[in-house]
């Protein structure tokens, strides 16, 4: 219990997750408080207005088919965030317990699993999300599932190559001989161990996920014109980037905000576990 | 289990593993709504051509039909004819093959000449500190974040419409690969460089290592012959993934330098639904992976020997 | 922080920067020995590929490159009429075509152009070892060719086929070497008369052809009647409509089409010039009658949007109004059918949904017995059509009108849109015979259904009197009466509001300054051998 709450400690204390907990803060209070206080609606078309610069009407100007860019960006963040973290904290989670599981249990499981995996692997995502649409229809959840499916085989590959020295290491092998069962000698001599590796491919994975979930907007799946993400906003605006780079601009500085929140904090995370980790590797 | 051996029956597990895919993905490409025909036609053809067509296309035989014969074509090495293009798949993928794996090739240099240096930098800086630089999390996290279309867009601007270095788009100099490379590398390198740094920093903690420093162990040596083996493994892992997902979703980069490789190849096939295509090139990356990944075992193998692997 | 640190990133900073320098350096070195437009080679980046270089065997006809390769027997010209092409003169009598062929022509591996290469050509797109596909489509119910004499030869339909010459001026019934053809070789190495030789290829990539010194023509729509200006043309294959642009710009390349917020871009750019031309295809939102079968509605639709916005927003200004469902190009469009069509106006399409039993209910949206009115709008998912979505979608909620989107990608779209859920589908035809293309789009029998599963009549609407129209035009052979029948035929199209043309797309080539003579055939092909470099 000492060690979990000075963990806790040390999380907070820690420079980056400040920074982190700072930006997520502001893109909170964007995204919550954003849209009450700025009342332009965030559908209406303005076509003679179309790509208009930044001014008093539109302070960050215009898209291509003239909405106004502010309004539209303070509406998307609610839609954005929740989606791409619930895509790849999907996918990372199944993946990287059954790396763990098939690089920790070994034998024929694994080479079972890894072959899954391979399978998985080599199917492009477009395809997935092609079945995936055709059996579920086309709505958020389509997309979630197609991107946690192709996020799944990286997270359960890079998590077996971090176990596969544990296997040999000797507390492992005390912790057998000693018989210690499969889910406790995982829970406390491997995850851990391991935490490392998993929690940079988490954060990573989680910021990407909002970026790559708006990869699929061209198949019609994900969030629903006219309502957008950023991610949608980001793929619209770079066709006219040349002409107006505020429709791409902006909502890439929010998505890039928001990774960079969430990547501070779980880096804070990472560093406060690290000592805790090491502090609780058997000698 | 001797070396020789454990290759061999590691070889063997992946047969399986090809034809797992090659029956999926024509169960796939089959199970999604959208007809060949259809799209062959657009809206100006006669129905009662575009019937025809599907006869001649094999498109009426039963299912198992169609599979049994695709099955004895693809054991004879043939992976078939494209519906639109009407060329053998082989050559289809023959050609854009040497592309992609250049292409993806010099992603992962780009990558790991950005990401080694920068990881393991940063880990030894932060083993003797512990705690994470903030730059260093900032940096990593641009590089990762930013959306493939939108660095390769503003690479292009830069360095192709106003400096005017590289070119724009094609593959006709070795300078047209540079562009791509650093589009596809610079995110991995993102990726890749936390990687390096979270398992140098696990390496150095390990009590051995501890151990060896405390004798007095030089630290280059302790860096070359201790450290960077037992990091080595995650970050060739996730190399390999990384490599596998480059070989087919090079998209969106090789659609805007107009690099003629299989990721746009096999977007369109799908999106023509060019059965033959799409099955005969999602069948070969699919190889390439199963190739990829049996490699990396290998090559933990030589890493350390001790990984009993089935 | 701390001196160490820095040191590292500065280092790793001025390490990256150097290996960029270097390769930048040794691309400079490199850059000036190709790429540059002297020494007669044209460059021009395609947006699309052709699928295959054999004609017969292609599903696309926008082919600047078969273009260049390929002559046909006959082309259309700007006004609508026929010109002389490989055929210098030719008599309709009932369901045959007899043509006089012109003397001395010779394919480019030799063999002779004669009646014989003709009958060999359209035999072969009939013959189903062919397996063609469009080609077959456009050529009609085709009987056979008779080989009058060495440069007459006589050409019958089973039923007479009102746009024969029409069609015949498809780049897809182009007269491929005979030679070539049997040799099986057409889709690796073509062989055609036209202005062009074809050199190499690179799918994905680049065509290359070269200037065929003994080339000549007597097509009435070309100024260039004798060999090609440019020794060489490279064709690039650039799908990313920004990537051509950047390429014109950089000089890479010296023709290109563009559309949208890239045309826009490049508009004033001072080293390009720009033309556009008028097309044949239309962008169009086709009303399903069976989930709208109330006229009044329909006409209260076509009121709620704002062409002209569309125009301005989704197009850049590169395209043109149109009210009739016939493009303005194609003989037989008829300019009076715009009195038919109910035009922008929100008053009036709140007026017309008044008269069809709607009243506004308390959130804006029309209701009717406690209904309110909602309409779902189906597309494909890709660049223009959810743009246009949401601008019909946000149209018709300004008159009282809820309507939800749907995309799809295209495969499936084509599948989805024959089941006829949508009470609108938007998406876009071309049309070069006007009837037969009507049949297809807008006839009773091809409505889809369990018994017609192929469909294409996606207004779910039958006008027996559209049938008529178009049924007898089609076996019509003479022109005046065969355009009175397609006029009559658009004015039923527009009173019924089922199909409504939101606008016209433009072609817009962009071009360097070094290169003159630039021009487009009515069906979007590349006036090839009228380039010329400029000076």
């Amino acid at each position: 219990m000492t060690t979990r709450s000075s963990a806790a400690r040390r999380f907070l204390s820690q420079r980056l997750t400040r920074v982190g907990l700072v930006l997520l803060l502001i893109v909170a209070v964007v995204t919550i408080v954003g849209p009450l206080v700025y009342g332009a609606s965030p559908t209406r078309t303005h076509p003679l207005d179309a790509y208009a610069g930044p001014s008093a009407t539109y302070p960050l100007g215009t898209d291509n088919l003239g909405r106004d860019i502010l309004a539209r960006l303070l509406h998307a963040g609610v839609l954005s965030i929740p989606a791409g973290l619930l895509a790849v904290g999907l996918g990372a989670v199944a993946g990287s317990l059954l790396g763990i599981a098939s690089g920790f249990i070994g034998r024929t499981f694994d080479t079972v699993v890894m072959r899954v995996v391979d399978v998985l692997l080599s199917f492009p995502t477009l395809l997935t999300a092609i079945v995936v649409v055709a059996i579920l229809g086309p709505s958020v959840t389509s997309a979630v599932l197609a991107v946690s499916i192709a996020a799944l085989p990286s997270y359960a590959r890079v998590m077996r190559g971090s176990v596969l020295p544990l296997r040999s290491a000797a507390f492992i092998q005390a912790a057998r001989v000693s018989n210690t069962s499969l889910p406790r000698m995982l829970r406390v001599h491997v995850l851990p161990n391991v935490a490392d590796v998993l929690i940079v491919l988490l954060v990573i994975g989680m910021g990407n996920g909002i970026v790559v979930l708006s990869a699929l907007s061209f198949l019609g799946i994900g969030v629903q014109p006219p309502e957008a993400d950023w991610g949608v906003m980001l793929t619209e605006g770079v066709r006219a980037i040349y002409t107006a780079p505020v429709a791409a601009l902006a909502p890439a500085l929010m998505l890039m905000l928001t990774v960079l929140g969430i990547n501070f904090v779980g880096e804070g995370l990472g560093a406060a576990l690290r000592v805790d980790v090491s502090s609780r590797r058997p000698r | 289990m001797s070396f020789v051996r454990f290759v061999a029956r590691r070889v063997l597990v992946t047969v399986p593993a090809a034809l797992a895919v090659l029956v999926i993905t024509f169960a796939m490409i089959r199970l999604v709504p959208g007809d060949p025909v259809q799209v062959i036609a657009g809206t100006n053809l006669d129905p009662q051509v575009a019937e025809e067509l599907r006869e001649q296309l094999g498109l009426n035989e039963p299912l198992l039909v169609q599979f049994f014969t695709y099955l004895e074509n693809v054991l004879h090495g043939d992976l078939g004819t494209s519906f639109i293009t009407r060329q053998p798949v082989a050559d289809i993928v023959a050609e854009r093959l040497p592309n992609t794996l250049m292409l993806t090739a010099a992603g992962v240099l780009v990558g790991l000449l950005f990401s080694l240096p920068l990881g393991i930098a940063s880990a030894l800086r932060d083993a003797k500190r512990r705690r994470t630089g903030l730059s260093f999390t900032a940096v990593t996290t641009m590089l990762v974040a930013t959306p493939d279309f939108l660095l390769a867009t503003v690479l292009a601007t830069v360095f192709a419409v106003y400096l005017q270095i590289f070119p724009v788009a094609g593959a006709e100099s070795w300078t047209s690969i540079v562009l791509p490379a650093l589009a596809l590398g610079i995110p991995l390198a993102g990726v890749q460089a936390r990687v390096v740094r979270a398992s140098v920093l696990d390496a150095v903690g390990r009590p051995f290592v501890r151990t060896l420093r405390a004798v007095g162990v030089p630290q280059r040596r302790l860096l070359t012959r201790n450290v960077l083996p037992n990091a080595s493994i995650p970050v060739v892992t996730l190399l390999s993934v990384e490599f596998g997902r480059l070989l087919a979703g090079a998209l969106i980069v090789e659609n805007i330098f107009s690099w003629p490789g299989l990721g746009t190849t096999i977007f369109d096939s799908i999106g023509r639904r060019d059965l033959p295509a799409v099955q005969g090139e999602v069948l070969v990356v699919a190889l390439l992976i199963l190739a990829v990944n049996l490699l990396i075992d290998v090559v933990y193998r030589i890493i350390d020997p001790r990984i009993g692997l089935t | 922080m701390s001196t160490r640190r820095r040191g590292i990133y500065s280092r790793l900073v001025a390490g990256g920067a150097l290996l960029l320098m270097i390769t930048a350096a040794a691309a400079c070195g490199s850059a000036d020995t190709d790429g540059s437009a002297g020494g007669g080679t044209l460059h021009i980046a395609e947006g699309a590929e052709q699928p295959t270089l054999d004609p017969a065997k292609n599903i696309q006809y926008l082919s600047d490159e078969m273009a260049a390769i390929y002559d046909t027997l006959v082309v259309a010209n700007a006004d609508g009429t026929i010109g002389a092409g490989l055929a210098e003169s030719w008599t309709v009598e009932g369901p045959s075509i007899t043509f006089k062929l012109r003397t001395g022509v010779k394919f480019h591996d030799g063999t002779p152009f004669n009646a014989a290469a003709v009958k060999a050509a359209l035999d072969r797109v009939v013959d189903p070892a062919t397996k063609a596909t469009n080609s077959k489509s456009v050529l009609g119910p085709y009987d056979n060719s008779q080989v009058i004499d060495d440069s007459t030869v006589k050409v019958t339909w089973k039923t007479p086929v009102g746009a024969a010459l029409i069609n015949l001026t498809n780049a897809d019934l182009s007269i491929p070497s005979p030679t070539a053809a049997s040799a099986g070789t057409l889709d690796a190495k073509p062989v055609g008369t036209g202005p062009y030789k074809f050199v190499s290829y690179v799918k994905g990539d680049r065509l290359e052809v070269e200037r065929n010194n003994d080339y000549t023509t007597i097509r009435p729509d070309l100024t260039n009647k004798g060999a090609p200006k440019y020794a060489r043309i490279i064709f690039q294959y650039v799908t990313n409509a920004s990537t051509r642009a950047n390429l014109l710009t950089t000089g890479a390349v010296q023709v290109a089409q563009l559309t949208g917020p890239d045309a826009k871009r490049l508009a004033s750019a001072s080293n390009l010039n720009n033309a556009s031309f008028a097309g044949v295809s239309e962008t169009a939102l086709w009303i399903n009658a069976k989930s709208v079968p109330d006229l009044n509605v329909r006409k209260a639709i076509s009121a709620a949007i704002d062409r002209d916005a569309l125009i301005q927003a989704v197009a850049s200004g590169y395209a043109e109004t149109n009210w009739s469902t016939v493009p303005t190009i194609v003989p037989g469009y008829d300019k009076t059918v715009e009195s038919a069509v109910t035009k922008y106006g929100q008053a009036q399409a709140k007026s017309l949904l008044a008269a069809a039993g709607y009243t506004a209910g308390a959130d804006g949206v029309m209701q009717k017995d406690g209904k309110p009115l909602t309409l779902s709008i189906l597309s494909a998912s890709d660049d223009p059509w959810p743009a246009i979505d949401q601008l019909v979608q946000d149209q018709l909620a300004q008159v009282g009108i809820k309507a939800q989107i749907k995309t799809e990608e295209f495969a499936t779209v084509t599948q989805t849109r024959r089941k006829g859920d949508q009470s609108i589908y938007i998406g876009r035809y071309g049309i070069l015979d006007p009837a037969g293309s009507m049949r297809i789009l807008f006839a009773c029998a091809n409505i889809p259904s369990a018994q017609v599963p192929q469909g294409t009549n996606l207004t779910f609407n039958c006008n027996p009197d559209v049938d008529a129209a178009l049924e007898q035009a089609i076996t019509e052979v003479d022109a005046a009466k065969r355009n009175a029948l397609v006029s009559r035929a658009q004015h039923l199209m527009a009173a019924d509001h089922t199909a409504l043309v939101l606008y016209q797309p433009k072609s817009v080539v962009f071009s360097a300054k070094t290169v003159g003579g630039i021009g487009m055939q009515p069906d979007g092909i590349l006036k090839i051998n009228d380039l010329v470099p400029a000076e």
